[in-house]
């Protein structure tokens, strides 16, 4: 009987000291998590009134998200930043994968080849837009020059939608596959060596041995770093910003510029906020299409 | 089956020389066992015969075909590796099938093939599972599995059961044995344990330092080391060594403490070719006994028991002989009824026809013309 | 409670360990490109005269748009780290309605008519937004026409007066000098503010409004008349082909490397093309007013920078004490000096000193005094967006003329109701 209510009496106090041992990190994820997203979606039920901003905010329920319903602008920002997704994505996987292949060789000095994979991950997003931007540059730009010097006709890369959107591509890629790379590679280096060694042994190719070892073997560090891609992609921003500003018009603009613009140059919180929250909701949409996947194929493999 | 055949083989890494130029030849259906120290390069030399490594001088002839410049998938060879490099993402069955696939071999044939194999070490149950819901003895069948069923012109095993506990290698060594009887195949076996290799062993190719120093039948190595290294490396516990000074014409080994041997007539012939010179003397612990016996083979010593190790089946016990500040301390295998207790002197007789002497400074055994 | 108020004055008091020495610190906030170097000088002058004040310059945000987006954070958790803050003349309207600004009526008191008639007109006008008094002015700016003196008088032209002598004279240049290089007429192009000039400038040279008595003024015949005029400019070759391209400084830039004949810009160019050492085209420039319709009238944007004391300062009074010094004829003629920036003081631009360092001055004024506001509206940034995106979509060719004029229409409307 005493003995029980000892024990019990331990039970409680050990989950007591658990709870207050979890309770600095749940604070911390309250006030810097939860806090944000719950003013965001509460700001996105609310909207100032554009004549008179100081006065009390109005609750307006979902009338900031019908209002993005019949939004060109919104639609046309998110197909936008759509088809980012859908080029970049791939395309810095693709790229990345490759550079990983090559800084996994054994170099005898391995530095710059790990410098050269780490440079444009360090550097600011921003500068690697202003970079591409003198870089497609009509008249001073590098790619013109080249294709001048093969004696074709230079094009108005960044005042063109396409060309410009085809610009924004390629930088986003070259900026992203750098990280895709770094995440790529790390995995690659967890691969044992003695598995290529068994492979050559039974008649494997390089391409085969690429194909049924490393590719299987990589696919839980290319499924991480997928999401990781997909959900900053979701919030291209920078790049296209310092390279084109979002042109011609609005050609180029992806839904995080024009969150921005909506936010901090219209200072219309509300329909900011509400815009904010749909980009939520494309990134959850794209990585629950992930992590379905993912957990589809480990039921399937008997995980 | 083949003949595997290695000429004056020499690996390099710049100018630092890791293998020194090593002659071998390994016959049809031959289990050989590569045995040394870690560092020996042992594991270099097994994987240069894959092609894992390439060769720097030299020549390496599989089946009578050089295959210098082969890439490892043609030289028609299968591995176990240490750490089995079983393909996680592969069941057992695909683990096995993999080389036949790529191959290209007709789907029947790789499932009659991969059944055999599985039967042969029975593990047809666990074709579905992967490698990681594997035992360690499994994962060592399975790679087994995965190298009998591409029946390759010859088999290499890089210390395969060096990962398993000592029960379970026991066990597996007692499978590979059976396997090799059963198959009749050329396995080139790396192992740094002196058990396997006298044990699986049909030649032990002992190397030391990136050279070979002797290759022989078990019981060659045994019983007839060609050198200091080979006598130490070889047996558990090792041959004690004593330096010796040899006397009289060939008649007489003084040991320190101040014991004088009668060496024996029909080994006098070859120790009085080193009369006068310092040689090293080496007995093995079972060619000393603990009951005094006197005569032409053995010779009473007085002794004095330092320790005693008991392992149930022998006693082993670390005597020190005659007296002395010099006196060699050397270790008898003992039978547990002798009654040993530490501290005790004794009288221990050493089996004089048993000695081996070596040359201090080559390290090579010193042999008489009957050898 | 009490031991709350304990606490509270304890947190006060290592705050502020300096309040007993009455030493007041204030802030003021400037852009990179509005010279902070200059700047940091007229405080530390300030400083002198004050022994008592000491003032820090904070410098953030290359462009306009950059700045106030920085501010919109500031300002609309309503932190009190800046006291002066140094705004573009398109925003004080928003300032008001955001009431991020402390008007300025009462500290000015019964002089305050007085005190606004010194300075030119239209700083008085753009700083009062429905009679407040919102920021005061620091430094005028406004378009001018940049051209090539030499090259004119090379090939025998006036100083254009239309649009379509300006064409011309460029075209019998480029063709005349054979450069490649060498661009007709350049103006801001990207989807920047300095764009939204880039169509009011020929709206308002061709005698149209972008809005009447507030009402939105686009079915005007003169609104087509931008987009025709840069249509028969980039058909001519005249314009260069990227100029959706082209920010502001690029102007600057292609001037300086003597690429460019006429180039329409604000004032602070000329300091850089007479000043810089790699500047190849020295002695070589001429301002004047840009051109207009054969109709109308020169027209050209109001710029410049206003001083607004920030609503959420713990030093009001020191702080508009300061402004109202960096307001003065002294310090506008120590920025004229120093920096070439144009006085808001008509008086000043007839200091000798000033037109000795700025001989153009002189006939700056007749510009400056002629200049037009972009429209006044607490949504300026939302007209602003409209009207430069679609005159760069034009500009680029992915619309035509009626779709660009339609959708700014449409997209105007609802802001101008």
């Amino acid at each position: 009987m005493t003995e029980t209510s000892i024990v019990k009496h331990k039970d409680l106090s050990e989950r007591t000291l658990g709870i207050l041992l979890l309770l600095p990190a749940a604070l911390l994820l309250l006030v810097i998590v939860v806090y944000p997203i719950a003013t965001l979606f509460w700001n996105s039920l609310h909207s100032a009134d554009p004549n008179n901003p100081q006065a009390e905010e109005l609750f307006v329920g979902l009338d900031n998200y019908t209002r993005a319903f019949v939004d060109d602008r919104f639609w046309n920002s998110t197909l936008k930043t759509v088809l980012y997704v859908v080029v970049t994505v791939p395309g810095a996987l693709l790229v990345g994968l490759g550079l990983a292949l090559l800084a996994n060789q054994p170099f005898r000095v391995k530095w710059p080849v790990r410098l050269g994979l780490l440079l444009p991950w360090a550097l600011p997003l921003v500068f690697a837009g202003l970079i591409f931007r003198w870089f497609f540059e009509y008249k001073t730009g590098v790619v013109n020059d080249w294709l001048a010097a093969l004696g074709m006709e230079p094009p108005q890369w960044l005042s063109d939608p396409t060309l410009a959107f085809w610009a924004i591509c390629i930088a986003i890629t070259w900026k992203a596959s750098s990280f895709m790379a770094l995440m790529l590679l790390a995995g690659l280096q967890t691969i044992p060596r003695s598995l290529y060694e068994a492979a050559e042994v039974d008649g494997a190719t390089s391409w085969q041995q690429f194909v049924e070892i490393t590719l299987p073997m990589l696919r839980p560090a290319i499924f991480v770093a997928l999401i990781f891609r997909t959900i900053t992609a979701v919030q291209t921003f920078d790049i296209p910003y310092a390279m084109t500003g979002g042109g011609p018009g609005d050609a180029t603009e992806t839904l995080a510029m024009y969150i921005n613009k909506m936010t901090l140059d219209f200072l219309d919180f509300g329909y900011g906020s509400a815009l904010a929250a749909l980009m939520f909701l494309i990134s959850m949409v794209a990585t629950s299409g992930y992590l379905r996947y993912t957990r589809r194929s480990a039921a399937r493999s008997g995980e | 089956m083949a003949q595997v055949r290695l000429k004056n083989v020499v690996k390099a890494y710049g100018s630092n020389e890791v293998i020194h130029g090593i002659d071998l030849s390994v016959e049809s259906g031959e289990f050989v066992v590569f045995v040394g120290p870690s560092g020996c390069g042992k594991s270099t030399l097994l994987r240069m015969i894959a092609g894992l490594e390439d060769i720097t001088s030299g020549e390496i002839a599989i089946g009578g075909r050089v295959v210098n410049q082969l890439p490892p998938r043609a030289r028609d060879i299968a591995m176990v590796f240490q750490d089995y490099a079983l393909y996680p993402h592969k069941s057992v069955f695909e683990n096995m099938a993999f080389g036949l696939r790529l191959r290209k071999l007709p789907r029947d044939e790789i499932q009659r093939r991969v059944s055999d194999a599985a039967g042969i070490l029975q593990i047809e149950h666990l074709f579905e599972r992967k490698p990681r819901e594997l035992s360690g003895g499994q994962r060592q069948r399975v790679a087994m599995g995965r190298a009998i069923v591409r029946q390759p012109k010859a088999f290499l095993f890089d210390e395969p059961l060096s990962n398993l506990d000592a029960l379970l290698r026991a066990e597996m060594r007692v499978e590979i044995k059976k396997l090799h009887q059963k198959l009749r195949n050329t396995i080139i076996y790396v192992t740094h344990d002196q058990v396997e290799a006298m044990t699986l062993a049909d030649r032990i190719v002992v190397l030391q330092a990136g050279k070979l120093v002797q290759c022989d039948a078990p019981d060659a190595i045994y019983n007839r080391p060609a050198a200091h290294f080979v006598a130490g490396f070889m047996g558990s516990p090792p041959m004690n060594f004593l330096p010796c000074q040899v006397g009289d014409g060939g008649r007489i080994l003084h040991l320190p403490g101040g014991i004088d041997l009668n060496v024996p007539a029909n080994r006098v012939a070859e120790c009085a070719r080193h009369s006068g010179r310092s040689l090293t003397f080496g007995l093995r612990p079972e060619h000393i006994s603990a009951n005094a016996q006197s005569g032409a083979s053995s010779a009473p010593v007085s002794a004095r028991l330092m320790l005693i190790e008991p392992l149930g089946s022998d006693t082993l016990g670390v005597i020190r002989l005659g007296n002395g500040e010099e006196a060699g301390e050397i270790t008898g295998r003992f039978p547990p009824e002798a009654g040993l207790s530490v501290g005790q002197s004794l009288s221990v007789s050493l089996a004089l026809n048993r000695f081996h002497l070596f040359d201090p400074d080559s390290g090579k055994a010193i042999r008489g013309a009957d050898w | 409670m009490k031991l709350y108020k304990l606490t509270l004055a304890a947190l006060l008091l290592l705050a502020f360990p300096l309040s007993a020495s009455a030493q007041t610190t204030l802030r003021i906030f400037t852009g990179g490109q509005q010279r902070p170097d200059v700047m940091r000088k007229i405080a530390d002058e300030y400083q002198k005269k004050n022994p008592n004040v000491k003032v820090e310059v904070e410098v953030g945000g290359a462009t306009s748009e950059a700045q106030q987006q920085y501010l919109s954070t500031v300002l609309s958790s309503k932190d009190s780290v800046l006291d002066v803050i140094l705004i573009d003349v398109i925003r004080p309207a928003q300032w008001a309605a955001q009431g991020w600004a402390e008007p300025l009526d009462s500290y000015l008191g019964a002089d305050k008519a007085k005190i606004m008639a010194q300075y030119l007109k239209a700083y008085a006008d753009a700083d009062q937004v429905n009679g407040k008094l919102i920021a005061l002015p620091y430094f005028a700016d406004s378009q001018f026409l940049y051209y090539r003196k030499d090259l004119l008088e090379k090939y025998k032209r006036p100083v254009p007066k239309t649009w379509d002598e300006m064409m011309d004279t460029a075209k019998a240049i480029m063709d005349g000098e054979k450069n490649s290089n060498l661009q007709g007429f350049s103006t801001a192009g990207a989807p920047i503010e300095g764009t939204v000039c880039t169509y009011l400038v020929p709206l308002w040279g061709a005698g149209g409004e972008l809005t009447r008595e507030g009402k939105l003024n686009l079915d005007a015949p003169q609104a087509r008349e931008p987009f025709q005029l840069y249509g028969r400019m980039k058909q001519s070759g005249v314009l260069p082909k990227n100029i959706a391209e082209i920010p502001t400084d690029r102007i600057r830039i292609d001037m300086q490397a003597g690429n460019l004949v006429f180039g329409m810009t604000w004032s602070y160019v000329w300091n850089r093309l007479e000043n810089d050492a790699d500047s190849k085209v020295k002695g070589k420039i001429g301002v004047t007013t840009l051109p207009h319709d054969p109709g109308g009238k020169s027209a050209t944007c109001i710029g410049g920078w206003q001083l607004a004391v920030s609503a959420f300062s713990k030093n009001k009074a020191e702080t508009v004490k300061f402004a109202r010094w960096l307001s003065s004829p002294e310090v506008s003629k120590m920025q004229a000096i120093l920096a070439s920036h144009m006085p808001v003081f008509p008086s000043v631009y007839k200091d000798p000193e000033v037109l000795k360092a700025n001989p153009w001055f002189s006939e700056a004024l007749l510009v400056v005094e002629g200049a037009k506001s972009r429209p006044v509206t607490a949504q300026y940034p939302q007209v602003s967006d409209v009207i430069r995106s679609n005159m760069n979509a034009y500009l680029a060719g992915t619309k035509t003329t009626d779709v660009a004029l339609g959708d700014m229409k449409s997209r105007l409307t609802p802001l101008f109701r």
